[in-house]
């Protein structure tokens, strides 16, 4: 297991190191358990990226940000507003599970989204900037 | 069950080695020693993490991730105080299963090599 996540984060960084500058890597790989962070510039974006996979799945932050603030971020760590989007008045029994959502600007709005990946998050961070 | 390791080793290290007993079982004492020693170190590092987000987010993880996901008024002060909380809270919970795998594989080694010293 720890190759193919190993390859999967050479992926990352390689494509990170190619879409962003002024590129920060932290990396921790084990045999069944992996920890990756990412910050740099797009233009006048800072992005930060995060992202954990261990036996429990894979869970992942990635932002854009205009100074300290977030212009966009996505992710897939339940909070109240994604869980009552999902499951409705029963959100409660579902406490534990991972909801991949996406904040707009000052997170003022949640949406439910796909699973996004670190790679197609940094393919298409042009667009996705240019969307704000 | 028991594998064998066949690794080149200096030769003068090898000869204080066998000053210090029957080769096998110094290197088998050896081996356990370093893996209890890097068990303990992952085991700190982890719960250094963890020690960190509770001083952050005043709370344990547990708790966090029950108000995040119940208490609006808790998760929009969150927000606007910690605006990249997730990021902490993935790691968080990362740290706390990677410290609890260190600790299994300490006791296994533990429980295997020293069963009166294994916890439970």
């Amino acid at each position: 297991m720890a190759g193919t996540i190993g390859e999967d984060f050479a992926r990352i960084v390689a494509l990170a190191r190619a879409r962003l500058t002024q590129v920060e890597i932290t990396e921790e790989l084990d045999p069944d358990r992996a920890i990756l962070a990412i910050r740099g510039q797009f233009g006048d974006y800072r992005v930060f990226m995060k992202e954990t996979i261990s036996p429990r799945g894979r869970r992942y932050a990635f932002y854009v940000l205009e100074g300290d603030r977030v212009v966009l971020g996505l992710d897939n760590h339940a909070d109240r507003q994604a869980l009552r989007l999902k499951y409705g008045r029963d959100f409660a029994a579902h406490l534990s599970e991972l909801i991949p959502h996406r904040h707009a600007p000052d997170k003022a709005a949640v949406e439910l989204t796909g699973e996004w990946t670190a790679e197609r998050f940094l393919t298409d961070i042009e667009t996705l900037v240019a969307e704000l | 069950m028991t594998a064998t390791l066949r690794i080149p080793v200096q030769e003068s290290l090898l000869e204080i080695l066998k000053g210090l007993g029957s080769l096998e079982t110094v290197t088998a004492a050896a081996l356990r020693r370093y893996a209890l020693d890097r068990c303990l170190q992952r085991i700190e590092q982890a719960e250094r993490q963890i020690a960190f987000y509770e001083r952050r987010y005043e709370s344990d993880y547990n708790t966090f991730n029950r108000r995040i996901c119940t208490d609006q008024a808790f998760l929009d002060l969150v927000n606007r105080d910690h605006p990249m909380w997730e990021a902490d809270a993935i790691e968080w919970a990362y740290r706390i299963e990677e410290a609890q795998a260190w600790r299994e594989r300490l006791e296994r080694i533990l429980r295997e090599s020293w069963p009166s010293l294994a916890p439970g």
